[in-house]
């Protein structure tokens, strides 16, 4: 009988150590951290590359809408991508490129300049700033760690720990959660360097044919509950192909 | 079998549960609320996927329109040693008129590389440019150009307004194009008639601009050209400048200007950057205190150094320091202004108004300007250009959206200063400006 009552603890310790995440996480899938990472970011900046995407942001403030952008996104890869504002007809031809990494440039059509300005800038006064859309893939500058598995609405998921590699990124720590049966990116949650939580960003990908691209984002506030903007890829052209010329600053003054 | 069970349970607490996730866990402390996320978008329509190869045909060519209604009052300084009395330039205490900017643009060919673009400006009654200088009526092109952009090359000819520098106020280096008002830089867009061409190489860029008009009236008809060089590195951007043309009808040579600027990060969310100007001659009028019309051999320099800070979105602050060697020095300005006392005491001297030149009655400069969006509707921008001699220049000018086509918009300019200073004997001691630009 102690015999059996032993074995039978064995049994239910070994299951409960196998749930412990970071054990089971690898022995399950056998993938390192940095392999789901890039899988996840995959799913975004491979579908992205050399696309034109017509997209919109909704700012929503006090549970309102208080703004919406329209933007068409010129993507070529994670580092070259130019944003240019369609609407509202107010802030018409405003332009955000970012021409290469930690290289960001606002375009001013009144005055015909164009201005550098910081990676940690918000794109057009929403929670995102210009990094979160901009630049997807975080493996350059994060370092990954598996923190274990978890259920995200009811869906398994791995969750990622992310440190900056400096600091000179805008987030000091991301916590990335990716759904396990397709390494789809599902939510972000971005950290200060002070360790603060700063803001989350969900996402989902309702296109269907789209290899699981997340078209819709949204970016909530952790200061104020009410604050938060939603940004929807609107229209998708895939294969476009676009001159070097169009993601360097020196282009913006031309077109 | 107590011991055991406790066991148990402890290493079912440390483990976490199998069906008990930190998510789970996590929500009873949830910071950002148990609402789903996308609950907003009930019954938005999905994302559209074009086909690879985007269809050109039917493409509407970019069509623009601005419309100004404004109507200023002047509170106009009569103790202005350049326009004593409100004698010489006779302004108006209350103004008004109609300002309309368009802008078309169409591509000439399916594969979007040649491109035409016509931006048209007309004002109506009495109005005024961004640093109070009062105009009439006024229609003109300010841009008409066609241009082609291969892979590596770009021409462009036709009128055209570009700029030159990497600095946000002052821009020494912009030789190409008439400086502008730095605490007010919007909407100077006159472009000049140019052949301008570009190539882009693994060294960086190359800009070549021949141009007619730039010797300070812009009616003349001397060839100018300029050159350009621009790379980046890292995170830094930087340029080189050359400016140059024929003579002067009068046989002058021409100034010719050789400069350098770049742009850099310096921290997250601060810019730093820098302009120096070289200029060979310096044709500017200097003073003697008997009233005598002097000038200088050799050349100045002119040169900017500002920061920038990003505040979110659009609000922004940045702050520069110019320093231009073409200004006057105290003892040469106040030379002038007794000069200005006796000649235009009773008359007027052409000569001498046009030497009260803006940003060029002192030599130091100081210049501060806080951009700042507030709830998504509301723009607050306050600037503060001081000079060398203590006078100041403040521009506050508060935005409202009416709604995405609409806006609202009032502006007070402020000139302070003694009278021996250059904001002192502005012309004007406060202009308030409202008005309505409606945008389509």
């Amino acid at each position: 009988m102690k015999r059996i009552r032993l074995m039978a603890m064995l049994v239910m310790a070994g299951m409960a150590l196998a749930a412990t995440p970071r054990m089971s996480y690898a022995g399950d899938a056998g993938a390192s951290a940095l392999e789901i990472l890039d899988r996840a970011d995959d799913h975004w900046d491979l579908n992205l590359r050399n696309s034109l995407v017509e997209m919109e942001l909704l700012v929503y403030r006090e549970n309102e809408l208080r703004t919406t952008y329209k933007m068409n996104l010129r993507y070529q890869d994670n580092y070259h991508v130019l944003a240019e504002t369609t609407y509202p007809p107010r802030n018409e031809g405003e332009k955000m490129l970012q021409a290469g990494k930690r290289n960001y440039w606002l375009f001013l059509p009144n005055i015909n300049k164009a201005v550098k300005i910081s990676e940690s800038n918000s794109l057009s006064n929403s929670d995102f700033s210009n990094t979160d859309i901009l630049s997807p893939r975080l493996s350059a500058e994060y370092a990954p760690s598996i923190a274990g598995t978890e259920k995200l609405n009811g869906v398994e998921t791995y969750k990622l720990e992310l440190l900056a590699k400096s600091e000179d990124t805008p987030y000091a720590k991301i916590v990335y959660w990716v759904r396990k049966s397709d390494f789809a990116p599902l939510r972000r949650d971005y950290y200060t360097f002070s360790q603060q939580l700063l803001k989350r960003l969900d996402m989902r990908s309702a296109a269907k044919g789209m290899n699981g691209m997340p078209d819709t984002f949204v970016m909530s506030s952790v200061l104020e509950k009410d604050k938060k903007t939603v940004l929807r890829f609107l229209k998708y052209t895939p294969k476009v192909a676009y001159q070097e010329d169009t993601f360097s600053p020196g282009a913006l003054m031309k077109r | 079998m107590k011991k055991s069970y406790a066991f148990l349970l402890a290493v079912w607490i440390l483990a976490g549960g199998p069906w008990l996730s930190v998510a789970d866990a996590a929500g009873a402390e949830e910071p950002f609320g148990a609402e789903d996320p996308f609950s907003v978008l009930e019954g938005a329509q999905g994302m559209q996927v074009d086909s690879p190869a985007p269809q050109k045909t039917g493409r509407k060519p970019e069509v623009r329109a601005e419309v100004f209604f404004k109507g200023y009052e002047a509170d106009i300084s009569n103790a202005s040693r350049i326009n004593p009395g409100n004698r010489i330039q006779d302004l108006k205490e209350f103004t008004g008129s109609v300002e309309t900017r368009m802008t078309v643009a169409d591509y000439l060919n399916r594969q979007e590389t040649v491109r035409w673009l016509f931006k048209g400006f007309a004002a109506g009654s009495n109005y005024h440019l961004a640093d109070g200088t009062p105009r009439n009526k006024e229609a003109r092109v300010d841009e008409l150009f066609v241009d082609w952009k291969g892979d590596d090359l770009f021409v462009s000819i036709g009128k055209r307004r570009i700029n030159w520098g990497h600095a946000r106020g002052f821009n020494p280096v912009n030789a190409v194009a008439p400086p502008r008002d730095p605490i007010n830089p919007n909407y100077q867009t006159e472009g000049r008639p140019m052949i301008w061409g570009s190539l882009r190489g693994a060294q960086g860029t190359v800009d070549v601009i021949l141009t007619r008009n730039y010797d300070g009236n812009w009616n003349s008809d001397q060839n100018r050209w300029g050159l350009k060089w621009g790379g980046a590195r890292g995170d830094t951007d930087y340029a080189l400048y050359y400016f140059d043309g024929a003579p002067y009808p009068d046989g002058r040579a021409y100034e010719r200007m050789a400069g350098a600027s770049f742009t850099a990060v310096a921290a997250p969310g601060i810019t730093l950057y820098m302009e120096a100007a070289g200029v060979e001659r310096n044709y500017r009028n200097y003073y003697a205190p008997n009233g005598g019309i002097q000038r200088k051999s050799g050349g100045f320099f002119q040169g900017v150094i500002g920061s920038s800070l990003d505040m979110g979105g659009k609000s922004g602050l940045f702050v520069e320091y110019f320093f231009n060697g073409q200004g006057y020095s105290g003892d040469e300005r106040i030379n002038y202004l007794q000069t200005a006392d006796a000649r235009l005491g009773n008359g007027s001297d052409k000569t001498l108004m046009e030497d009260f030149t803006a940003l060029a009655m002192n030599r130091s400069y100081i210049l501060a300007s806080l951009n700042k969006e507030f709830r998504e509707k509301y723009t607050f921008a306050l600037s503060v250009l001081m000079a060398g001699d203590s006078s100041s220049s403040t521009r506050a000018e508060v935005a409202y959206a009416l709604s995405d086509y609409y806006e609202a918009r009032m502006v007070y300019l402020y000139n302070a200063g003694g009278r021996d200073t250059e904001f002192g004997n502005s012309p004007y001691k406060g202009l308030f400006e409202i008005g309505i630009k409606a945008s389509f």
